[in-house]
């Protein structure tokens, strides 16, 4: 699953090593979690989503659903 | 040993569990180095044969349970998904020595009964492979 994990850390100069701190996690969690290489459970995006205070849905992006781009081709049609 | 535990940033939780582990195994390995000594040179009675035989078993199933509390009370998920991939490889690493060296043991009898050693085997390829697991998410 995508995620803008690091662009949202990047954005408040956290190392991966201090999100880890906040989320109570191993640093190489967050590292997993960025790369798209382990998804989290829905607790732990959940706590994710309140730490950068957003919609769990505006950190991870589910690859099922349709490109908004792609929605508006097919509504055009 | 740092290959193994025991570095400095490594949690409370883990740091006792793997100590418990090590001891476990050390006294695993004791007990059966003992028991074949015992049975090869010398003439134990049955119930020394009964002992030594179910002797190891008991740091095999304290593992077990404190691999269990620990799966139970890591909080990480991350890192309980890469310990149970662990144990996984352990097991499968077991099966294949065990099954190769079955195979031979069909063809000529084998010299070390390799039984003896599948709790020594589980638990080193299990701790190598974690190790390469966290390695691999540095």
């Amino acid at each position: 699953m995508k995620n803008r994990l690091r662009v949202l850390r990047a954005e408040r100069n956290w190392s991966q090593a201090e999100l880890a701190e906040r989320l109570g996690v191993s640093r190489q969690s967050v590292n997993a979690i960025e790369t798209g290489k382990f998804d989290p459970s829905l607790p732990l995006a959940f706590k994710i989503a309140r730490l950068f205070a957003g919609p769990i849905e505006s950190i991870f992006l589910d690859n099922a659903t349709p490109s908004a781009e792609s929605t508006e081709t097919d509504q055009a049609r | 040993m740092r290959l193994f535990c025991c570095h400095k940033n490594m949690p409370p939780l883990q740091r006792r569990s793997l100590l418990l582990v090590s001891v476990a195994i050390l006294i695993f390995v004791a007990l059966t180095e003992a028991g074949y000594y015992g049975f090869r040179h010398g003439h134990p009675s049955i119930a020394f044969v009964i002992l030594l035989a179910i002797l190891p078993a008991v740091p095999v199933v304290f593992v077990i349970r404190v691999v269990g509390r620990y799966l139970a009370e890591e909080k990480d998920e991350f890192v309980r998904m890469l310990v149970v991939q662990a144990m996984l490889w352990g097991f499968g690493v077991t099966m294949v020595l065990d099954t190769v060296w079955g195979g031979f043991a069909v063809w000529q009898p084998a010299p070390i009964p390799l039984g003896l050693l599948n709790f020594d085997i589980f638990a080193a390829s299990a701790l190598i492979a974690f190790r390469i697991l966290r390695w691999r998410y540095q």
